[in-house]
C-alpha cells in the first residue's frame, strides 16, 4: 500500500514537472518550428504549433550566408571571447594580489569593488553615449573631443567598454584564494618562480574550476548583451546577432518586413551557443550564481 | 593533471578567437564594405565598376555614406531570399546602387541600412549629433523636425528642376530642404466580394461618412463574425495619426502644428467620435494593434480576406492585386455636411543633405540622387508599386496610369496635380514625444475605451502644452 | 597573512625588499585595470550628475546649464511620478511571482531522480538566452484576433478570445510572465542550494518529535532560508528597476501608456527624443531609488557574513 502511494507520488511529480518543463521550453519549440517555414506559410502569426508542411532551411541559409548573418555572428563570437579573456585576466591577477599581498591602499580597492556593485547602470547609459562621441583623437575628434563622432558607429565599441560589474569576479576570485593552500605557491617560489609564473602556471591551473565559473558566466552575459551594440552601432555587419535581433523584434510591431520566420531562425542561432554551454558546463554556471549569491 | 590540460586548451581557443577578432577588427574599422561579392551586379554590368584602385589613390577618392537609397549586401541577400524573388521596390534600391557604382568609379560608396521610422530617426540623429552626418538623410514624419532644427541644407535649385512642388518639403521659412522620390495619398480600398456577400452593390462605394458607416455596419452584420466591414485604423504608432489626419482635414481642422496643439477643437473631437464609431466594425483589437500587420493580412492574405474596407496609400492597390483581392478603389468618404476633400501625403520618402557634409560630397550626392535615383527609368519601379513619382514629365503623362491595376494611382496623381495635399503636421519642439502622446493617449485610447472623448482630449492637451514651450 | 610567510622565510630574504616588491607588483596589476574601469564608468557617472542639470539636444556643442529645471519638471508633471511608481510596482509584482514560483520549483526539484537534470535544464535555459532572441515568440502569440495565436486555443477550448492589446492587465500579465519565465532559473537554483544546505538531522529530530510536513517547512525550512529570500528579493528588485527591454519588445508601453515604465521613458528621452538633459535627470531619480535598494542588499550581506 505504501509503495503504491510512493509510485503515485512519483508519477504525479513526473507529470507535473514534465508539463512545467514543456511550458518553459515552448517558446523555443515555437521558434524552431517557425524558423523552418517561409513567410507565406507562417502568415503573420500562425498557430500554436506552426508545424511546417514544406519544411525549408532557407532562413538558416540566410543566417549563415556571408552577406546575411555571418558578420554579426562572427562579431558576437569575437566579442564574447574577448571579454572572457579580459575578465578572466583581470579577475585572476587582481584577485590574486588582493588576496595574497599586503599593501597600503588595499582597502580602497576592496571598497571600490563593493561600491561599484551599488551603482546602477541607468546612471551611466546616457552620459556614456555622449562621452563616447566625444573621445579625443577618435573618429575625427580634436584633442578636446570636438568636431568628429568619436567611437559612435565604430566596431571597436564591441570590444572597448568594460563595465564595473565585472569587478565582482575579482572579488570572487580573491575569496576563492582563501581556501587555496599557500604551500603550493611557496614551493613554486622556492623553485624560483616569480609572480607571473606563479599566477599563470600554478594558480591559474589549479584554480581551474573558479576560472571556468568566471569565463563561462562572462561569455554568456556578453553574448546575450544586446544593448551596447544596439545603442552604439548602426550597421548590421558591424553589430552583433542579439543587437540585430533587438532591432528586428522592435520593428516587428510597427513597420518593415515582418518576416517572423527569419527572426526565429536568427533567434535560434543566437540561442544555440548559450544552450550548448549550459548543457556542458551547467555545473559552473550554477556554481557562479551560488557563489556570487549565497556566499556573498 | 587532466583538468589542467583541459583548461589550458580552453584558454588557448579563447586566445585564438580573440586574435582573429582583433585582426578582423583592425582591418575593417567601420569603413565602407567593399562589395566585391555582389553577384546581382553582374547581370547588367556592361561597364563593371572599377573597385580595384591602386593603393595610393584611395586617399583621393571621395567617399559617400548613403542612407536608404541603395541596398547593401545584406539587404540584397535578403531581397533575393524572398519567396518569388525581389519585387519592384527591391529592384529600385538594387539598381540605384549598381548604376551609381558603375557611373562613379571614383567614389567610394557606403550603403547604410538604418531601418525605417523610429529606428531610422534614432540612427540619423545619433550620427548627426555625433558630428558624423551621412551624405544624405531620409525620412517621412521627422523631416520637418530636422528642417526646423537647422540640421538640413537647402536643396539647390538645379535639383528641383522638373520636380513637382508637392514632392518638395518647404519649411516654415519657405525654403526647400528635402525632395521626395515617391509619395502617395490615402484612398479607400474595398473587397467587392464581401460587398456582394452583404448584398451591397460592389460598384457603388460609399461617398460620405454616413454611407461609409452604414455600409460597413451592414457588412459586419452580414459577416456575423466571419467577416467585417472595417473602419479607420488608430494604431498606437504613427500609422494611426497619419490615417486620422485626412478625416480631420475634411472637417477643416488638424491636430495642430508648429507651436500649437488643437485637441480641444470641437471638430477634432467630432472626427474622433466618428473614428470611435467606425472602429466597432473591426474585429476587436485589429484597428489599434501595436502591429499593423494583422490588419493588412486580414484584407490581403488569400486565406483571410475577411475585411471589406481599408484605408491605405495607393500602394495597397499593387499589393492587394498581387494576392488576388477582388479590389475596388474609391476616394475617401467625406463628411455629410460641409465636408471637403481632405487628404494627407503618405509613404513619402524625403531625401535631404545634412549640414556639415562637405561641399564636394554634397554636390556628388545631389548628382547621384538627381541623375540616378530620380531618373525616369528608375522611377518606373515605383509606378509599378502604385506610387506617384516626382518628375513632372511622368506625373503629367496619363499614359503611365492606364490599365485596370492603376485606378488608385490615377486618382492620386490627379489629386497631386492640383497641388493641395500636404504631409502630416509637425511640431517645432518635442515632435516625436508629442506624436507619441497623440497616437497612444488619444487615438488608441479613443478606440480602446469608452472614456469621454472631451476628457481624453483635455488630458492629452494638458500633457502636450508644456512640451511646446 | 603575508607576515606569517615572511616569518617562515625571513632568513633567506629581507622582509622589506620582499614587501616592496609585492607592493610594486600589486599596484602594477591593479592600477591599469582599475583606471581603465574608472574611465569607462566613473567619468560617465560624474558627467551624468552634471547632465541632469542641463538642457541638451545633442545638436549643439555643449549642454546648457539650467539648474534644477529638469527636476522641477520631473516632480511637478504627474506623468513621471506615475512612471516611477509603475516601474517599482511592476518590478515588485514580477519579483513576488518570481520568488514564489522559483521556490515552488526548488521544492519540486529537491528530490533525487534521474530526470531532474532535464527539468532543471528546461527551467534554466530561458535565462541563458538573450531577451532580444526570445520576445518575438510572445509578440507572435499575442495576436488579438480570435483565430490566431493564443486566442486560437482559448476559443477552441470554448473560451472567449481576449483582445490582449486593449488591456493593461493582460499586457502587464505578459510582461510579468516573460520576466518570470526568463529569470526563474537562477532563483530556483539558489533556493535549491539553500534547501540542500539545511542540516537533514533537523528534519530527523522534528519527525521524532512528531512534526508534520507543514510544521517542518514552517519551523525548519523557512527560517533556514531567510537570508536567501532577502538576497533573491533585493538583487531582483535592483534588476527590476532597470527593466525596460521586456516592455519595449512586448507592449511598447501600450495600451495607451499604461504599461510604460520610467526606464523606458529614459531610453526614449535619451535615444529617440534626444532630450538628453531630461533623460539625465530621470536617470538620477531612478538611480537614487535603486541605490537605496542596493545599499539594503549590502547591509544584508554584511549581516550574513557576521553570523
Amino acid at each position: 500500500m505504501k509503495r503504491y502511494a510512493k509510485y503515485l507520488l512519483k508519477g504525479s511529480w513526473l507529470l507535473v514537472m514534465s508539463v512545467v518543463s514543456f511550458l518553459f521550453a515552448y517558446p523555443f519549440v515555437y521558434s524552431v518550428l517557425g524558423s523552418l517555414m517561409l513567410k507565406s506559410e507562417f502568415g503573420n502569426m500562425g498557430t500554436l504549433f506552426p508545424i511546417p508542411e514544406h519544411a525549408t532551411l532557407q532562413n538558416y541559409a540566410f543566417v549563415f550566408s556571408i552577406d546575411g548573418g555571418f558578420a554579426p555572428l562572427l562579431n558576437s563570437l569575437q566579442r564574447a571571447a574577448w571579454y572572457t579573456l579580459v575578465t578572466v585576466a583581470m579577475a585572476v591577477l587582481c584577485g590574486y594580489v588582493l588576496a595574497r599581498y599586503d599593501f597600503r591602499g588595499k582597502k580602497f580597492f576592496l571598497i571600490a569593488i563593493v561600491a561599484a556593485q551599488v551603482v546602477p547602470s541607468v546612471l551611466t547609459i546616457i552620459p556614456s553615449y555622449i562621452l563616447v562621441s566625444r573621445i579625443p583623437f577618435m573618429g575625427g575628434n580634436d584633442w578636446l573631443g570636438r568636431g568628429g563622432h568619436g567611437l559612435i558607429n565604430n566596431k571597436l565599441m564591441l570590444f572597448l567598454p568594460l563595465g564595473w560589474g565585472s569587478l565582482l569576479w575579482v572579488f570572487l576570485f580573491s575569496q576563492s584564494m582563501k581556501s587555496f593552500p599557500k604551500a603550493i605557491e611557496e614551493a613554486a617560489e622556492i623553485d624560483g618562480c616569480g609572480f607571473w609564473r606563479i599566477v599563470t602556471w600554478v594558480v591559474l591551473r589549479l584554480q581551474g574550476p573558479i576560472v571556468a565559473v568566471i569565463a563561462i558566466n562572462t561569455a554568456l552575459s556578453n553574448w546575450n548583451d544586446w544593448l551596447t551594440p544596439f545603442l552604439y552601432i548602426n550597421n548590421v555587419a558591424d553589430s552583433t546577432l542579439t543587437a540585430w535581433l533587438a532591432t528586428l523584434t522592435s520593428n516587428l510591431q510597427q513597420f518593415g518586413d515582418k518576416d517572423y520566420p527569419k527572426v526565429f531562425a536568427l533567434a535560434t542561432v543566437a540561442v544555440i551557443p548559450p544552450f550548448l554551454i549550459f548543457l556542458f558546463f551547467q555545473k559552473y554556471i550554477i556554481q557562479g550564481i551560488a557563489s556570487a549569491g549565497v556566499k556573498g | 593533471m587532466k583538468r589542467i590540460r583541459k583548461w589550458t586548451a580552453v584558454l588557448m581557443i579563447i586566445c585564438v578567437c580573440t586574435a582573429i577578432g582583433l585582426s578582423a577588427c583592425s582591418s575593417a574599422p567601420s569603413g565602407p564594405q567593399s562589395g566585391g561579392a555582389n553577384e546581382g551586379a553582374g547581370q547588367t554590368a556592361t561597364s563593371a565598376p572599377q573597385e580595384q584602385q591602386p593603393e595610393g589613390e584611395t586617399g583621393e577618392k571621395l567617399s559617400l555614406s548613403i542612407v536608404y537609397m541603395g541596398y547593401n549586401d545584406t539587404q540584397i541577400e535578403a531581397a533575393n531570399a524572398k519567396e518569388g524573388g525581389a519585387v519592384s521596390q527591391d529592384h529600385y534600391y538594387m539598381t540605384n546602387r549598381e548604376k551609381a557604382e558603375a557611373a562613379y568609379p571614383n567614389i567610394d560608396f557606403e550603403w547604410n541600412d538604418w531601418g525605417w521610422a523610429e529606428t531610422l530617426d534614432q540612427r540619423q540623429r545619433a550620427a548627426i549629433s555625433a558630428n558624423n552626418p551621412p551624405s544624405n538623410i531620409v525620412g517621412e514624419s521627422f523631416i520637418p523636425a530636422y528642417a526646423n532644427s537647422g540640421i538640413l541644407q537647402e536643396v539647390p535649385a538645379s535639383v528641383l528642376e522638373g520636380i513637382d512642388p508637392s514632392f518638395v518639403y518647404y519649411a516654415a521659412d519657405g525654403k526647400p530642404y528635402a525632395v521626395a522620390f515617391k509619395t502617395s495619398i490615402f484612398m479607400l480600398f474595398y473587397n467587392k466580394e464581401l460587398l456582394r456577400k452583404a448584398e451591397l452593390d460592389p460598384e457603388v462605394p460609399p461617398k460620405t461618412w454616413s454611407e461609409f458607416q452604414t455600409m460597413s455596419e451592414a457588412i459586419t452584420a452580414a459577416g456575423n463574425g466571419e467577416f467585417w466591414g472595417g473602419g479607420i485604423p488608430s494604431f498606437p504608432n504613427n500609422g494611426g495619426a497619419l490615417r486620422a489626419t485626412p478625416f480631420f482635414r475634411q472637417l477643416g481642422t488638424d491636430f495642430g502644428g508648429n507651436d500649437t496643439i488643437n485637441l480641444n477643437d470641437e471638430k477634432v473631437q467630432q472626427a474622433l467620435a466618428y473614428i470611435r464609431q467606425m472602429d466597432k466594425n473591426f474585429p476587436a483589437g485589429l484597428g489599434n494593434n501595436n502591429d499593423e500587420g494583422p490588419m493588412w493580412n486580414a484584407f490581403e492574405q488569400p486565406d483571410e480576406q475577411d475585411l471589406a474596407f481599408v484605408i491605405n496609400g495607393t500602394w495597397e492597390e499593387a499589393s492587394a492585386m498581387r494576392y488576388g483581392v477582388d479590389l475596388g478603389v474609391a476616394p475617401l468618404p467625406v463628411p455629410d455636411e460641409d465636408g471637403k476633400v481632405g487628404n494627407c501625403l503618405v509613404g513619402t520618402v524625403y531625401v535631404g543633405v545634412p549640414v556639415g557634409v562637405s561641399e564636394e560630397e554634397t554636390n556628388a550626392f545631389w548628382d547621384f540622387y538627381r541623375n540616378i535615383c530620380l531618373s525616369e527609368e528608375q522611377l518606373q519601379y515605383w509606378i509599378e508599386e502604385s506610387y506617384a513619382v516626382p518628375l513632372t514629365s511622368m506625373l503629367e503623362n496619363d499614359a503611365l496610369y492606364e490599365g485596370e491595376d492603376k485606378a488608385a494611382l490615377r486618382v492620386a496623381v490627379e489629386t497631386l496635380r492640383s497641388g493641395t495635399v500636404t504631409g502630416q503636421a509637425a511640431f517645432l519642439k518635442n515632435d516625436a514625444q508629442i506624436w507619441e502622446i497623440i497616437n497612444q493617449q488619444v487615438l488608441a485610447r479613443v478606440t480602446m475605451t469608452d472614456d469621454p472623448i472631451d476628457q481624453i482630449c483635455a488630458q492629452a492637451q494638458a500633457q502636450i502644452e508644456p512640451l511646446l514651450n | 597573512m603575508t607576515a606569517t610567510v615572511n616569518k617562515v622565510r625571513g632568513e633567506r630574504r629581507r622582509p622589506s625588499a620582499r614587501r616592496r616588491r609585492e607592493v610594486r607588483t600589486a599596484y602594477l596589476v591593479l592600477l591599469p585595470f582599475f583606471l581603465y574601469i574608472a574611465i569607462w564608468n566613473l567619468v560617465p557617472l560624474l558627467f551624468g550628475l552634471y547632465l541632469g542639470f542641463t538642457e541638451y539636444n545633442a545638436l549643439s556643442s555643449t549642454p546648457k546649464w539650467i539648474g534644477l529645471a529638469n527636476f522641477k519638471t520631473f516632480f511637478s508633471v504627474p506623468e513621471y511620478g506615475a512612471l516611477m511608481w509603475r516601474q517599482i510596482w511592476m518590478g515588485l509584482l514580477a519579483l513576488a511571482m518570481n520568488t514564489v514560483i522559483s521556490f515552488a520549483l526548488a521544492l519540486a526539484l529537491n528530490v533525487s531522480s534521474k530526470v531532474k537534470g532535464l527539468f532543471r535544464t528546461a527551467i534554466y535555459v530561458p535565462n541563458v538566452s538573450a531577451v532580444s532572441a526570445t520576445t518575438a515568440v510572445f509578440v507572435a502569440l499575442l495576436n488579438p484576433l480570435a483565430d490566431q495565436g493564443l486566442n486560437r486555443i482559448l476559443t477552441s477550448l470554448g473560451g472567449a478570445a481576449v483582445t490582449w492589446n486593449y488591456s493593461a492587465f493582460w499586457m502587464t500579465f505578459w510582461i510579468v510572465t516573460y520576466f518570470v519565465w526568463q529569470r526563474v532559473g537562477p532563483a530556483a537554483i539558489i533556493w535549491l542550494g539553500g534547501l540542500q544546505a539545511i542540516d537533514p538531522s533537523l528534519y530527523e529530530a522534528a519527525r521524532v518529535d512528531g512534526a508534520n510536513f507543514w510544521q517542518q517547512v514552517r519551523y525548519i525550512t523557512l527560517p533556514g532560508l531567510k537570508f536567501i529570500a532577502m538576497y533573491i528579493l533585493l538583487t531582483g528588485i535592483i534588476g527590476a528597476m532597470q527593466m525596460f527591454d521586456v516592455v519595449m519588445f512586448i507592449s511598447k508601453g501600450n495600451p495607451f501608456g499604461q504599461t510604460d515604465v520610467l526606464m523606458y521613458r529614459i531610453y526614449r528621452d535619451g535615444f529617440i527624443n534626444f532630450n538628453l538633459g531630461m533623460a539625465g535627470a530621470e536617470s538620477l531619480a531612478l538611480g537614487l531609488v535603486t541605490v537605496v535598494f542596493a545599499l539594503g542588499y549590502l547591509w544584508l550581506q554584511r549581516r550574513n557574513e557576521d553570523e
